[in-house]
C-alpha cells in the first residue's frame, strides 16, 4: 500500500512538473472523526471572561503602570489615551482591572455598531448619567463643559463608530472632535482593535489624536502555561501523541520510559500552544480546550490539535475577512455596504466562511446577527492578508 | 598508321593508369571521410546530445514549476522571484550549449577564435535579426527597464510582462491578448513602466463633473471612494486634483491618484472608485 502511495505521489509530482493536468479527478471524502463530548463541568473551566480585579490580572504590570502614568498626565495636559489590542489579548480585562486607578470610571462597551448620531448621543448621555436630551453632539459638549463634574470614561472598541463607506467616517470624526472638546472634563480611555487601528491610521491618521498610546504586549510563555495548568487544576493530565510527529521524535518516544514519554509529549503540547497563541491568552485557552481529547473521571487526555492550512481562499473571501477585521464584527447588511456587494453575494460568501469555521456568528442584545473572526484562525488569517493583499500590517 | 596506333595505345595506357590512380584516391578519400565521420558522429556522442537536451528541457520545466510554486506561496515577493527566472533560464541554456560544443568538438582555443571570426561574419548577415533580438534580450535582462510582472506600455500595447525570452518579450494586455514583441524592437523604443518591480502601482482615475460643483464636497466623496475601495493599497497616499476644462463644454475634471494593492487589480480599482463616486454624486444631487 505504501509503495502504491509513493508511486501515486511520484506520478502526481511528474504531472505537476510537466504542467500536465491530471484527468482523473479524485474525490476524497474523509470520514468525519467522532467528537467525544467532554463533561460540562470540565468545559466550564475554559469559559472566557474579562477580569475585573487588578489582583487577578497577571503579567500586565507594565501596562498598568502606563495607565497610571497616563492618568497623571491627563491631570496636567488633558490628553486622552488609546489602548491598542488584538481580540482575545486581554484588553477588556486590563481596562476593567485598571479601575482601581480611577474608581469612578464609567465603562462603555460598544459591542454593537453605533451608526447614528442619535445612538451615540443617547449612549454617551446614559453612561455619563445625564438626564437631559440633546439633539447634537455640540449641545452635549456644551453641557459637559459647563458642568462642574469631571469624568473618566472608558470607551471600548471605537472601531464600531465607523463603517467603511462614503460618509461612513463622519460619526467617528465628529466623535473625535467631541473628544478633543471635552478632554478637560472627561479623561477618555479608548480601546481599538489592532487591524482597525492599522486601517484608520493609514486613511485617517487616527493615532495623531492620541498623544498616549498603549500597545498590549504578548503574555509570557511561562504565564500561559500557568494559566492552562490552573484551569486543569484537580485533573491529571495525560498527554497523547499528536497526529503529526517527526520520525526523530517517534523513534525517541519508543526508546524512553513512560514518565519520560509523558514529559516529552507535554513539552510538545506546550511548544505547539505557544507557537499557536503567540502570547494571546484567549487563543491559548481555546487551544487547550480544543486539545482536550477525552475526560475520564479526573483524568484528561490531551492531544495537540492540528491547525488547518488555508490555501483555498478566494480574493473575495479575503476581502470579506479583511472587512470583518477592520470593524471587529459585521452583519450581512453592513457587509453589503462595505464591499458594495449584493445581499445574495454576501450571504453566499458568509456561508462559505462559516462552513470553514473561519468566522463565527454572534447575536447582539437587539437580536442582530453579526460575524466575527474565529480566534482560532486569527494569526493565520492576518498572515494571509499580509501575503495576499499586500498589507504592511505588523 | 603504325605510329598513330602506338600513340593511341600509349594514351589509352596513360588514361587507364590515371583512372586506376583516381579510383584508388577516391577510395582512400571516402575511407578517410567515413573514418572521420564515425569519429565525429559516434553513438556515445549522439547519446550525449540526447541526454543533454532532455536534461535541459527537464530542468527548464522543473524551473517553471519551481517558480510557479514560489510565486503561489510567496505572492508578496512575486516580482522579485520572477525577476530571477529569465536570468537562470539563460544560464541553463548557455551551459547546455557549452556542454554540447565541448563534448562534440572539443575545440582548441585557436579553432574557437577562427570559428568565431568566420562565423561572426556569416551569422551577422544570415541571422541579423535573430542576433539583434538575442542581444536585445540580454540587454533587457541586464539593464532591466522592466521585469516579469511589470505593467508596461510598449508600442501602444499596455499590459503585464509575462515572459522575457532570448528573442521576444511577451505582454499580456488588459483584454487578455498575448502580444509577442521582438526584443530588438523593445530596446529601440521608449517604454513606460507603471510599477517598476513593485507589486502595487499608481492608478489614475479621471472623473468629469459640471463646472459649478462644490469642490469641497467632491473632494470628500472622491477621497472616501478611494479609501473605502477594497483594492486600495492603504499604505500609500491618495491624491485628489481638480482641473477646469473649456474645450467643447465647460467641465471640472477630477483626477484621483492612488495606489492599487496589486497591479493586476488596476482596472478593478478604477471601476470601483468610479462606481462608488458616481453613486455618491447622484445621492448628493451633483449631476442635477
Amino acid at each position: 500500500m505504501a509503495v502504491l502511495d509513493k508511486l501515486q505521489n511520484s506520478i502526481s509530482f511528474l504531472y505537476k512538473l510537466f504542467d500536465i493536468e491530471e484527468k482523473n479527478e479524485i474525490s476524497i471524502i474523509e470520514e468525519a472523526e467522532d467528537k467525544i463530548q467532554l463533561p460540562d463541568e470540565y468545559l466550564e473551566r475554559f469559559t472566557l471572561y474579562a477580569i475585573q480585579n487588578k489582583d487577578f490580572l497577571k503579567n500586565r504590570d507594565e501596562e498598568l503602570r502606563s495607565l497610571e502614568l497616563a492618568f497623571d498626565n491627563w491631570k496636567i495636559v488633558n490628553s486622552p489615551l488609546l489602548v491598542v489590542n488584538d481580540p482575545g489579548e486581554g484588553g477588556t480585562s486590563l481596562l476593567h482591572a485598571s479601575t482601581y486607578i480611577y474608581p469612578t470610571a464609567k465603562i462603555l462597551e460598544t459591542n454593537q455598531a453605533i451608526d447614528s448620531y442619535k445612538k451615540l448621543i443617547s449612549i454617551l448621555s446614559h453612561v455619563l448619567r445625564i438626564d437631559e436630551e440633546f439633539k447634537t453632539l455640540k449641545e452635549l459638549e456644551k453641557y459637559i463643559n459647563n458642568s462642574e463634574e469631571s469624568h473618566v470614561l472608558i470607551l471600548e472598541n471605537i472601531e464600531r463608530l465607523f463603517i467603511r463607506r462614503i460618509r461612513g467616517f463622519d460619526l467617528l470624526e465628529d466623535f473625535l472632535l467631541f473628544l478633543h472638546a471635552t478632554k478637560s472634563k472627561i479623561y477618555w480611555i479608548i480601546s481599538i482593535n489592532k487591524y482597525s487601528f492599522y486601517y484608520l491610521n493609514r486613511v485617517k491618521y487616527f493615532s495623531s489624536h492620541f498623544p498616549s498610546i498603549i500597545h498590549l504586549k504578548p503574555i509570557s510563555n511561562k504565564q500561559l502555561k500557568e494559566e492552562i495548568l490552573n484551569r486543569n487544576n484537580g485533573y491529571d493530565l495525560v498527554f497523547l501523541k499528536p497526529n503529526k510527529i517527526t520520525n526523530k521524535v517517534e523513534k525517541q518516544l519508543k526508546k524512553v520510559s513512560k514518565e519520560e514519554r509523558q514529559s516529552i509529549l507535554e513539552k510538545i503540547f506546550f511548544k505547539r500552544l505557544y507557537q499557536f497563541s503567540k502570547g494571546n491568552i484567549t487563543k491559548a485557552i481555546l487551544y487547550a480546550r480544543n486539545s482536550a481529547y477525552n475526560v475520564k473521571g479526573k483524568t484528561v487526555f490531551v492531544k495537540p490539535i492540528e491547525i488547518m492550512v488555508l490555501d483555498d481562499l478566494s480574493l473575495n473571501d479575503l476581502f470579506i475577512l479583511e472587512a470583518i477585521f477592520q470593524h471587529r464584527s459585521l452583519s450581512i447588511k453592513e457587509l453589503n455596504i462595505v464591499l458594495r456587494n449584493s445581499d445574495r453575494q454576501s450571504r453566499l460568501s458568509i456561508e462559505k466562511l462559516l462552513e470553514k469555521q473561519l468566522i463565527r456568528p454572534t447575536t447582539t442584545i437587539k437580536g442582530k446577527v453579526e460575524y466575527r473572526i474565529n480566534l482560532m484562525f486569527l494569526d493565520i488569517l492576518k498572515d494571509l492578508l499580509k501575503e495576499r493583499l499586500n498589507r504592511n500590517f505588523r | 598508321m603504325k605510329r598513330s596506333l602506338s600513340v593511341l595505345f600509349f594514351l589509352s595506357a596513360i588514361s587507364n593508369f590515371a583512372q586506376e590512380e583516381t579510383v584508388s584516391d577516391v577510395k582512400n578519400n571516402v575511407e578517410n571521410t567515413i573514418s572521420t565521420a564515425t569519429d565525429v558522429i559516434s553513438f556515445t556522442k549522439i547519446l550525449t546530445i540526447v541526454v543533454v537536451i532532455v536534461l535541459t528541457w527537464g530542468l527548464m520545466k522543473l524551473l517553471d514549476w519551481f517558480f510557479k510554486n514560489l510565486v503561489k506561496n510567496f505572492n508578496r515577493h512575486r516580482l522579485k522571484i520572477l525577476r530571477l527566472q529569465p536570468v537562470i533560464k539563460i544560464l541553463v541554456w548557455t551551459l547546455a550549449v557549452y556542454t554540447l560544443i565541448v563534448t562534440l568538438f572539443n575545440p582548441s582555443a585557436e579553432a574557437v577564435y577562427a570559428l568565431m571570426g568566420s562565423s561572426a561574419l556569416a551569422l551577422g548577415f544570415a541571422l541579423q535579426d535573430i542576433v539583434k533580438n538575442i542581444f536585445g534580450g540580454l540587454l533587457i535582462i541586464l539593464d532591466r527597464p522592466f521585469q516579469i510582472g511589470d505593467r508596461i506600455n510598449i508600442k501602444g500595447n499596455y499590459g503585464e510582462v509575462v515572459n522575457i525570452g532570448l528573442r521576444n518579450t511577451i505582454v499580456n494586455t488588459l483584454d487578455d491578448n498575448t502580444v509577442t514583441i521582438p526584443n530588438s524592437a523593445i530596446i529601440s523604443d521608449s517604454i513606460s513602466n507603471a510599477n517598476s518591480g513593485a507589486l502595487d502601482c499608481m492608478v489614475v482615475v479621471n472623473l468629469w463633473l459640471p463646472i459649478n460643483v462644490d469642490v469641497t464636497e467632491i473632494r470628500k466623496i472622491v477621497q472616501e471612494a478611494a479609501i473605502t475601495s477594497r483594492y486600495l493599497n492603504i499604505d500609500k497616499p491618495v491624491t485628489i486634483l481638480f482641473f477646469d476644462h473649456f474645450d467643447d463644454h465647460a467641465a471640472t475634471k477630477v483626477v484621483v491618484k492612488a495606489y492599487v494593492l496589486d497591479a493586476r487589480y488596476e482596472k478593478l480599482f478604477e471601476g470601483d472608485v468610479t462606481e462608488a463616486s458616481k453613486k455618491a454624486f447622484i445621492e448628493a444631487g451633483i449631476y442635477n
